[in-house]
């Protein structure tokens, strides 16, 4: 009688311990990356926790609030902190646009004049030694959408036309969630 | 015509949320070529974890941080209106870098007599200063302005204890000279040895 050694699945013998080893690995990327375990259970500081860590800068943030209120924007459900980077010691702008908490994100000014105010916000936060510019929006069921950041020299060479789009398409930095923006596109 | 477009895009997306949002660009379908256009690279990120830039990656992953901020200082000032020091210690563990958090703990232990509580949270404060004249300057100047007001209260009312006293004092004579030497002054400060001078009377101004 002849046995015939079993060679699992198909006949590939590693198959299975290979397909199990590539689950286990698809498993630790998915919980380290997209759901951020470690940070989760304090193992591991995220970038935001290491450099945004220090104290803001409240009177900076006061007077872009105020800035935006003289464009005759409603500052209803808008947040702005002003922190520094550890690392490099940038001053970045935040703005959190939140839409769960009273932002209107179709008439965010009252008049039809606010994107000719746009200039005069770039040069206010200019003018408090700010060097980035960085906007969160959170939808009406409080899920962020998008954050867009760019450095304020960027965005003012734009206007003046002293760089090219594709130039300033080089420092841009974009978080979207597309689904969620495809999803509420949809309503 | 696309970088007429692209530039458009920009000063609505960008410029236009220069503080603000899409202004103008009312239609989602707009945000969605925008998203689309960095398909790449957001895709490349979201299986990374990182943009390869470290900067960059804090500020794209911020949001928590900004919610922790408004979060703790509304910890932090609720703490003051009732004196209760365990929520500014809630609020420090939300934001454990923020020096300034450090400095009025400090205070409400010192101005309630708990002397190791503030001894603590000033060795903290200054152990978590980022490596800045500035920010040792600001950082000498809030224990200036908080302890001053200590100091005003002891002086008119009484200290709880003649260490109570001895601890403004002397963080007061250090913070003035400190401060004056960031400032690019050479010596002791008036201001500091106005406070040293004083420090001999704490004996008598404790509460019976």
């Amino acid at each position: 009688m002849r046995i015939q050694r079993r060679r699992g699945c198909g006949g590939c013998g590693g198959c299975g311990l290979l397909l199990l080893v590539l689950l286990v690995l698809a498993l630790i990327w998915a919980a380290v990356v997209p759901f951020r375990i470690l940070r989760r259970i304090g193992l591991q500081e995220s970038p935001a926790q290491r450099l945004l860590g220090g104290p803001p800068d409240r009177q900076a943030a006061g007077i872009l609030v105020n800035e935006l209120r003289r464009a005759g924007m409603s500052t209803q459900g808008v947040q702005v902190q002003v922190l520094e980077l550890a690392n490099t010691g940038e001053r970045v702008a935040f703005t959190v646009l939140d839409a769960s908490r009273g932002f209107d994100p179709q008439r965010p000014f009252a008049g039809d004049l606010g994107t000719d105010m746009l200039p005069d916000l770039a040069s206010a936060a200019a003018g408090l030694d700010i060097d980035r510019i960085a906007v969160y929006y959170v939808d009406e069921d409080g899920v962020p959408l998008f954050t867009i950041t760019h450095h304020v020299e960027a965005i003012q060479a734009l206007e003046r036309g002293t760089i090219s789009a594709e130039e300033f398409l080089d420092g841009l930095g974009v978080d979207f969630d597309i689904w969620q923006i495809i999803g509420e596109g949809q309503r | 015509m696309r970088g007429t477009r692209l530039r458009k895009w920009m000063l609505c997306g960008l410029l236009g949320a220069m503080l603000l949002t899409t202004v103008g660009c009312e239609d989602r379908a707009a945000l969605i070529e925008l998203g689309l256009m960095f398909l790449p690279e957001i895709t490349n990120y979201k299986i990374l974890g990182t943009t390869g830039d470290a900067s960059l990656d804090a500020i794209l992953q911020a949001k928590e941080m900004l919610d922790k901020v408004g979060q703790a200082d509304a910890w932090m000032d609720q703490a003051w209106e009732e004196g209760d020091p365990e929520l500014m210690e809630e609020a420090i563990a939300l934001r454990p870098y923020d020096w300034t958090y450090r400095v009025e703990a400090a205070s409400m232990n010192l101005a309630q007599n708990d002397l190791v509580a503030a001894e603590r949270h000033l060795t903290a404060a200054e152990y978590v200063l980022p490596d800045d004249p500035q920010a040792h300057a600001d950082h000498a100047l809030q224990v200036i302005d908080q302890f001053e007001a200590i100091k005003a209260s002891g002086d008119a009312d009484g200290y709880t204890s003649v260490e109570q006293c001895h601890m403004v004092h002397e963080q007061l004579v250090r913070n003035y000279n400190r401060h004056w030497s960031l400032t690019g002054n050479e010596g002791l400060s008036p201001g500091g040895q106005q406070i040293a001078d004083d420090q001999t009377f704490c004996a008598e101004r404790v509460q019976p």
